[in-house]
């Protein structure tokens, strides 16, 4: 085994607060040994008394300073009080020791005192010296041999118990050199021990609280939710029942607009509540795409003058030129932050105005837009607390005021997420002035505009509201709610087309399967089949209608399974009127036209369809002797082939009154069987 | 792309009515289809199989001496490399939910619409 003696010093910082340590741990002990030193010499001088020399001898002039200088080191010790740097102090200690020994020696001859004294007392520093380091062991050795050798060297005699002394010091500094390399480095490991705990029991502390901290956020943020939720609810459960209970009241129609206002509101909370969650999740992706600049701002400012003008109040809007045609932006998210900024200046002015103010930074690096009102304000306290969620300035302005408190808490999440700031400069009752900085990117070549472009001064609401074409096509809605199911059916109803409906994934299938569909609209969550497993399973059967999936459940990756599993598309329940038409107008045909295999005036058709005519013949007569004997399975079997051949051959009436003959013989009613059977009688004689 | 293949693609028609094993016959030949072959019972499919190669068949569910779904476990048994797709005047989910089980690459229902059977052959012929 080899004991490696090298020390490896820490890093300069970490080696300070090492060795500052080490002095802490040092000095009680270090105060022990002045102590024990200080009253070492008085032991000797008294002891001399029982080793037969009856009288105690005088005191010379140099033992009379040394004793001196002894009293004060206790002193010292007592007051608890280490004269100058430890180092310095133990240097010092053993310079003046080892010299009054040395001259001592050569003064009076007190040979038990010179010899014995040094040896006890160098034993008790050696434990001190070797926890401070080698250094110092060092220097304090080559202290004690050089100053018994320089005093005897200097007075030229030969004195063999000072060089005795010598010698065991030499002995005693080796011995301490190695004990103290020793020493050090398992002081080094210790130290490093002591550290990483240190560091592990803050981490955990750290942690603890954190965890804490985001517990306590999260039951605030859920019991804040769970009023912001039950607020609007409440008005739209209570109005409704009110207006159940006296369907002909007369302010019917306020009644449907407070609930309709109440459903506006609880979607707008719930929507900043998904955004704010992704935001957290760090799931939120921000779009980059080059886009019109003047396009979102005009977009913005037209909508919401018309808001501030509905309130009396002055909307101006200027812009510091030049500005670029063309963003790199996620537009969507722009225009939410505009609009939430915009609208709450509105939404917090009685009296006065709005500015809107757009520009470049004049290093063309950051998009600046600054929305002040002359509304509320706020004090400095809060406009501190109005980012955080569900906060507003006081309870009282929610109540006059309305909103969710999350608003401003996610349009500075949001410029955050683009990598830019959103500052808020307010005055309590004079208004408040809030201005973002985004990072402005341009495609290259991109024109830098003085004045905005004329398209956009144009009124919007001619392009905001584009006419709706009529559609055509047939369209099959898998819906289990009825309300929800009645209320698409007439939303597609309003749109041209035709509609059927499934209760669940079950029919839905069955209903796909058997009729030509221009689209599917399919709940995800229905009973006895979902809309998933019902998805895939006509995508396995070869069907290609397209479907769209209605659901509630529009994260990222929810979408992505909607797609994996063979949905073309998907609306976010509750349904936006805007985002529906838009959606359905991808899937459905703007004029009527059909996809033909047959043609129906060829020859060969005519003669296909003659041969079946022929056919029935002779399936009318078994059927009529079937009917007679009551065979009623045959008869089943019969109807189920001209049910599915007669439809190919355009006699859809027909095809139903067989198919209905066929489930009627299931039933073993007799009465039903033959309603049904002179219904298909009829169809038949019309064809034959 | 299923113009293209459809020259290359052999097809069995089983159906015991007449007339739609001619309707379907004529909608394939439209998609350009050639090679058709036509079988009115289970015993002469498993023959007509039997003597050559067929890349897809036409099956209907209710056969007059055996039922379509067995008939389909049968030809997957022993011709694993012929697709087949069921037919059926029921689209009742059982049938579809056994049909697909049992290794059916499609399911179509009388009567014939043109732009399924052209899915479905999309979906066959991929």
């Amino acid at each position: 085994m080899t004991i490696s003696l090298a020390v490896n010093r820490f890093a300069p910082e970490l080696e300070q607060e090492y060795i500052a340590q080490r002095l802490q741990n040092a000095e009680p002990m270090l105060r022990f040994v002045y102590l024990v030193a200080g009253l070492l010499p008085f032991v000797f001088y008294v002891s001399k008394l029982f080793v037969g020399e009856n009288q105690l001898p005088q005191f010379s002039a140099i033992e009379l300073i040394y004793y001196l200088f002894w009293i004060s080191v206790i002193g010292l010790s007592f007051s608890s009080r280490i004269p100058a740097a430890m180092p310095w102090s133990i240097i010092t200690f053993v310079f003046i020791t080892t010299l009054f020994f040395s001259i001592s020696e050569l003064v009076a001859a007190k040979s038990i005192l010179a010899t014995s004294m040094p040896v006890s007392l160098f034993l008790l520093f050696g434990i001190v010296i070797c926890q401070l380091g080698f250094r110092l062991t060092v220097v304090v050795g080559i202290t004690a041999i050089t100053i018994p050798l320089l005093v005897s060297i200097s007075t030229n005699q030969d004195l063999h118990h000072l060089f005795a002394n010598g010698l065991m010091m030499l002995v005693w500094l080796v011995l301490s050199l190695f004990a103290s390399m020793i020493l050090d480095r398992n002081n080094r490991r210790l130290f490093e021990y002591e550290k990483q705990l240190m560091q592990a029991r803050d981490l955990t502390e750290d942690l603890l609280d954190q965890s804490f901290k985001a517990n306590e956020a999260k039951s605030r943020f859920l019991a804040n939710m769970s009023h912001e939720i039950r607020t609007p609810l409440t008005s739209i459960m209570g109005y409704a029942d009110a207006a159940i209970d006296n369907p002909t009241q007369e302010n019917l129609n306020e009644t449907l607009n407070i609930i309709k206002r109440n459903s506006k509101h609880l979607l707008s909370i719930i929507n900043d509540i998904l955004d704010l969650s992704k935001i957290e999740a760090e799931q939120l992706r921000l779009e980059s795409i080059p886009y019109p600049l003047f396009e979102l701002t005009t977009g913005v400012t037209n909508m919401m003058s018309h808001v501030a003008a509905e309130k009396g109040l002055m909307f101006d809007v200027s812009y510091q030129f030049p500005l670029p045609e063309f963003i790199y932006c996620d537009p969507t998210r722009i225009k939410q932050i505009l609009l939430n900024l915009t609208n709450n200046a509105i939404k917090f002015t009685d009296s006065g105005g709005v500015t809107v103010r757009i520009g470049a930074t004049d290093n063309q690096r950051y998009l600046q837009v600054e929305v002040t009102d002359t509304g509320i304000g706020m004090s400095e306290e809060e406009s501190r607390r109005v980012f955080d969620a569900f906060t507003q300035a006081d309870t009282s302005t929610s109540r006059k005021y309305g909103g969710t408190g999350l608003g401003l808490h996610l349009t500075k999440q949001l410029v955050h997420a683009m990598g830019g700031q959103l500052n808020l400069n307010s005055e309590k009752n004079k208004g408040s002035t809030f201005s973002i900085s985004i990072p402005l990117k341009t495609p290259k070549s991109i024109a830098w505009l003085n004045k905005v472009p004329e398209v956009f001064y144009t009124k919007q609401e001619n392009r905001q509201r584009p006419e709706i074409n009529k559609l055509f096509g047939h369209v099959l809605l898998a819906e289990d709610n009825v309300d929800n199911q009645n209320l698409i059916k007439s939303m597609l109803q309003k749109l041209g087309l035709y509609v059927d409906a499934a209760n669940n994934g079950e029919q839905a299938v069955e209903l796909a399967l058997a009729n030509d569909y221009d689209l599917i609209l399919m709940d995800i969550q229905m009973p006895v089949m979902d809309g998933m497993r019902a998805t895939q399973m006509l995508r396995k059967a070869g069907d290609e209608t397209p479907i769209i999936a209605l659901t509630a459940n529009v994260m990222q990756h929810e979408i992505k399974q909607y797609q994996q599993n063979g949905f073309d598309d998907w609306l976010a329940k509750p349904i936006s009127k805007q985002a529906f038409v838009n959606t359905i107008q991808k899937y459905v045909r703007k004029e009527a036209r059909g996809i033909d295999l047959i043609d129906q005036e060829s020859a060969e058709f005519k003669a296909m369809t003659r041969s079946f005519v022929e056919n029935l013949k002779n399936d009318y007569q078994k059927l009529t002797q079937l009917m007679a004997t009551e065979n009623w399975q045959e008869t089943g079997k019969v109807c189920h082939a001209i049910k599915g051949t007669a439809g190919n051959f355009g006699y859809s009436k027909l095809s139903a009154a067989a198919g209905k003959v066929e489930q009627a013989v299931k039933s073993d009613n007799v009465d039903t069987i033959y309603a049904a059977w002179v219904k298909l009688c009829a169809e038949i004689e019309k064809v034959i | 792309m299923l113009e293209q293949k459809a020259a290359k693609t052999s097809v069995l028609i089983v159906d015991d009515v007449a007339a739609i094993r001619d309707l379907l016959r004529q909608m394939l030949h439209k998609l350009d289809f050639e090679d058709i072959d036509e079988a009115s019972n289970a015993a002469i499919t498993l023959e007509k199989l039997d003597r050559r190669t067929f890349d897809l068949v036409f099956l209907d569910i209710e056969l007059p001496d055996d039922h379509g779904l067995n008939l389909l476990k049968k030809i997957r048994g022993q011709f694993p490399e012929t697709k087949i797709v069921m037919v059926s005047a029921h689209s009742t989910l059982s049938n579809v939910q056994q049909s697909l089980d049992g290794g059916a690459m499609g399911f179509v229902v009388k009567p014939f619409n043109p732009k399924k059977i052209i899915s479905v052959l999309n979906k066959c012929l991929k």
